[in-house]
């Protein structure tokens, strides 16, 4: 098993970050531009003079011609918040890795890029893997951070995390949700409530095969991985049927919720190398707007 | 109920752990899972069969214990009613005639092979049986033994005969019962047999129902010595249990039985009818058929076939004094027994002693003299004795009175060792005695017949006829057919004893007198170039006339059909299968 300190795969990550900038397109400063006006160095526009405003930003030469006053306004550059929410919950046992895997790509991708970048565990509630950290030196305490983090809790609350996640007034930026997304709160209500705060989003959902497909025939105790809770069920073909139907359904209502609030989705099956998702995530978009 | 097998019961104590042991093996396998909450949604739909479900394992531990249940009380041999299980059986299988009739497709013989069978299957393990089979003669086929499957081997290869029944071989062993002591006689049989009522020992179980049949029961034909041109008498009785004058046809054929020769409509009625006597012209001897001509499923009956012998008159010679025996030859000879000969005779009649002029094989002397070949010192007359008859049933003797008569001129002498002595005096004298020496046979009778006036009695004539007959082995009493499974008669049997018989079949075996007639239809006798043709037939008024209704079987109840153990094995089979069912259902979906 490929550990996240490994070279070679901190080779590939880096062979990652070089493709995120072709894509991106960004330069090594942090220089991502947002929607905010402020004092860079790059024109954005025009407005008129209010009291208060800054003489040093009135041009002159309008006011020459047209005799009214209007200031300069300049694009505001600023380093970007990425929020890592990865879900380490009991029932992302078997697909943990990959959640690992992804986080550390996406973290070596923000930090090499000068982004501020802040690690958390969901579960029954929030865990903080990474403290915002900022620069390259950060790069091998992320991946050794999440290496050593692991499942903890009795239930995926997602709401409750996202309640705690706010609470803690951070910056609006770019929140990435990995996770199996199985869980029994109200996604929706989190996601708009992540929304509401002025927060990017993107949410990769990592499942493996036996989420999807149902294997098991005849009688059966089936035990809740988190929760320890039990229920004896007989599963036939029609039962499995049912089952993969329901799972289907439960994956559709996600993706449909993204799509709905023009949330970012991908998926990422355990049996894809973890390469390849990012790959497909940077070069198809969604992640960043 | 009791269990013949009681010790398999123990097995019983098993089923605890047995049940434990499944109630093991049947508890679901536990898997974790992150998505119990979407199981929750696919089976709360399935609530209304969780009550079933939770049953389902106890309803599939009580099917197997009932299976095994099943299997143990099958150990145990159930027996129902009280049995002596150290009792032995005698199968008896009547194979007679009657159960080739033919009912629902089956005869009546498979059936009785197939009820057998059936009680030899439940036959406990230490029981004994004895397989037998019945028609003229008791058959022991097997003797005592438990295993089922020599038994129901040699019960296959059995095959019903086609002569009428015998119940007095029934009888035997009715009477004989200690080869076999504390046994249980069983006779499978159609009834079709008289004196059921008096076998008490032999428990019957009846086979088959009654059906309406019609057959022949007595058939004879004889050359007629009327002088008309070769005239016959024939003799046709006929038996049949339709309740109304059914019609029907006789057909007499000679030859074969394509060629027809007569055909008689006939109105039958119930029970034996009339016997229909007529005579034919023109009836060449040979092979003759009588026919019945209607279809029905016992058939045997419907056909009987007669021999029509031409007489064969005795060449005799005469070597005597007096005339008296040449007068009893002529008068023999209008009915074609004897006829006077001067050249190779078959038989000679003489006095004294054995003429040396005269060659042939068979003599009958009167009044011997001297020494013979078959005697040894007359000369010495007794006084005049009346006869005590040695053998009453003797060919020669049984038509006769001779203990009335006073015979005269008695020699003492003494017979060759090898005679018969059908005859003698008080005092122990051979008075009519058989011999045989050196090829030669004779009938030596020691006395004189013209004293005393013995030859003006009827019994002289008689004496001298039959003596001439059984020696040349013409019996007069040979009839035009016998019935299946009889034996020929002594005269005949001694003539032709060593000789071939061709059989009905076409097949030619050793005769021995021991043969039964078994088939129906001709035989032909050979021996030293002599030629004897005779038929078979059933003729049998109880095979022909099924018995009443109020035959019943006396058989006291007895283990047979499907054995209860084969029953309970095969419930615990399907028992089995269905848990089966079940439990794939619930390991496999």
């Amino acid at each position: 098993m490929l550990k996240l300190t490994d070279p070679e795969f901190i080779r590939k990550l880096e062979m990652l970050s070089l493709l995120a900038r072709k894509v991106l397109g960004g330069t090594l400063k942090a220089d991502r531009k947002t929607a905010k006006k402020g004092s860079g160095t790059t024109f954005a526009d025009y407005t008129e003079y209010n009291f208060g405003d800054d003489y040093r930003s009135i041009d002159w030469n309008i006011y020459a011609r047209l005799e009214h006053l209007v200031i300069k306004l300049f694009e505001l550059e600023e380093d970007l918040h990425i929020y890592l929410l990865v879900d380490f919950s009991h029932s992302m046992y078997g697909k943990s890795r990959l959640a690992r895997q992804l986080a550390g790509a996406l973290g070596y991708i923000a930090l090499n890029n000068l982004d501020r970048l802040t690690v958390y565990a969901l579960a029954d509630h929030l865990k903080p893997i990474l403290k915002p950290a900022h620069g390259r030196n950060r790069l091998l305490p992320m991946l050794q951070a999440l290496e050593s983090a692991e499942c903890f809790g009795h239930d995926t609350d997602f709401e409750q995390c996202i309640k705690e996640f706010q609470s803690r007034k951070h910056r609006s930026g770019l929140c990435i949700i990995i996770s199996d997304f199985f869980v029994s709160g109200a996604l929706e209500k989190s996601l708009d409530y992540l929304l509401w705060n002025r927060h990017d989003l993107f949410c990769l959902q990592v499942y493996s095969e036996t989420d999807v497909q149902c294997k098991l025939r005849g009688d059966v105790e089936l035990q809740c991985i988190e929760t320890g809770e039990k229920r004896r069920v007989t599963i036939g073909p029609a039962e499995a049927a049912r089952f993969t139907a329901a799972v289907k359904t439960w994956n559709n209502r996600v993706q449909q919720a993204c799509k709905q609030r023009g949330i970012g989705f991908a998926t990422a099956p355990v049996e894809v190398p973890f390469e390849l998702i990012i790959q497909n995530i940077l070069r198809h978009g969604g992640l960043v707007k | 109920m009791t269990f013949l097998n009681p010790a398999a019961l123990w097995w019983l104590f098993l089923l605890l752990p047995l049940a434990a042991l499944y109630l093991l093996k049947v508890r679901p396998e536990r898997h974790q899972t992150t998505l119990l909450f979407l199981w929750e949604k696919v089976f709360e739909k399935k609530h209304s069969a969780a009550v079933f479900k939770r049953l389902r394992n106890w309803l599939s531990l009580l099917l197997l214990a009932i299976a095994y249940t099943a299997v143990v009380l099958a150990l145990a041999k159930p027996c129902f009613y009280q049995i002596n299980k150290h009792r032995k059986l005698i199968i008896i299988i009547d194979s007679s005639a009657s159960m080739n009739t033919l009912q629902n497709g089956k005869t009546l013989f498979d059936r009785a092979r197939t009820k057998a069978a059936a009680i030899i299957k439940n036959l406990l393990p230490s029981q004994q049986a004895v397989l037998a089979a019945v028609s003229t003669d008791l058959r022991i086929i097997t003797g005592a033994s438990s295993n089922q499957h020599y038994l129901l081997k040699a019960l296959e290869q059995l095959r019903p005969t086609e002569c009428a029944m015998n119940p007095d071989a029934l009888s035997f062993l009715a009477k004989h019962r200690d080869f076999c002591p504390g046994s249980r006689a069983i006779l499978l049989t159609d009834g079709c047999f008289r004196g059921a009522s008096k076998l008490k020992a032999v428990e019957m179980i009846r086979l088959g129902k009654p059906k309406q049949n019609a057959g022949i029961v007595g058939f004879d034909i004889i050359r007629l010595q009327s002088g008309k041109n070769n005239e016959a008498g024939i003799f046709i009785s006929c038996a049949s249990t339709y309740p109304d004058n059914s019609e029907v046809d006789l057909v007499l054929a000679h030859g074969k039985i394509e060629n027809i020769v007569k055909v008689f409509p006939l109105k039958l009625k119930k029970g034996i009818n009339k016997p229909i006597i007529l005579k034919i012209e023109n009836a060449a001897a040979g092979k003759w058929f009588a026919i019945l001509d209607k279809a029905e499923s016992f058939a045997l009956d419907n056909v009987t076939c007669a021999v029509l012998r031409e007489p064969q008159p005795v060449k005799t010679a005469i070597s005597a004094s007096t005339s008296i025996y040449e007068m009893l030859v002529n008068a023999y000879r209008h009915s074609k027994i004897m006829e006077l000969t001067d050249k190779t005779p078959e038989i000679v009649i003489c006095e004294g002693n054995v003429p040396e002029n005269i060659a042939a094989e068979k003599y009958i002397i009167f009044k011997p003299e001297n020494n013979s070949i078959f005697w040894k010192g007359a000369g010495r007359p007794q006084s005049p004795q009346h006869a005590v008859v040695e053998k009453p049933a003797h060919q020669l003797v049984k038509f006769c009175r001779l203990d009335e008569a006073k015979f005269e001129e008695i020699q003492e002498l003494t017979p060759p060792a090898n005679s018969v002595i059908v005859a003698s005096t008080a005092n122990g004298q051979p008075l009519i005695y058989k011999t045989a020496r050196n090829g030669k046979t004779a009938y030596v009778f020691n006395f004189d017949p013209m004293r005393g006036d013995f030859f003006l009695q009827v019994d002289f004539p008689v004496l001298l006829g039959a003596a001439v007959m059984d020696l040349c082995g013409k019996t007069p009493q040979l009839p035009a057919v016998f019935k299946t499974g009889s034996l020929l008669p002594e005269a005949v049997a001694a003539t032709f004893n060593g000789g071939s018989m061709l059989l009905p079949n076409r097949k030619i075996v050793k005769y021995t007198p021991d043969k039964h007639l078994v088939l129906p239809g001709f035989y032909t006798l050979m021996k030293n170039g002599q030629r004897l043709q005779f038929a078979a037939a059933l003729l049998s008024v109880p095979d022909t006339l099924p018995p009443r209704p109020e035959f019943k079987s006396t058989a006291q109840p007895l283990e047979s059909g499907i054995p209860v153990s084969f029953i309970l094995l095969a419930t615990a089979l399907v028992l089995v299968t269905l848990e089966e069912i079940l439990y794939n259902r619930r390991k496999v979906g």
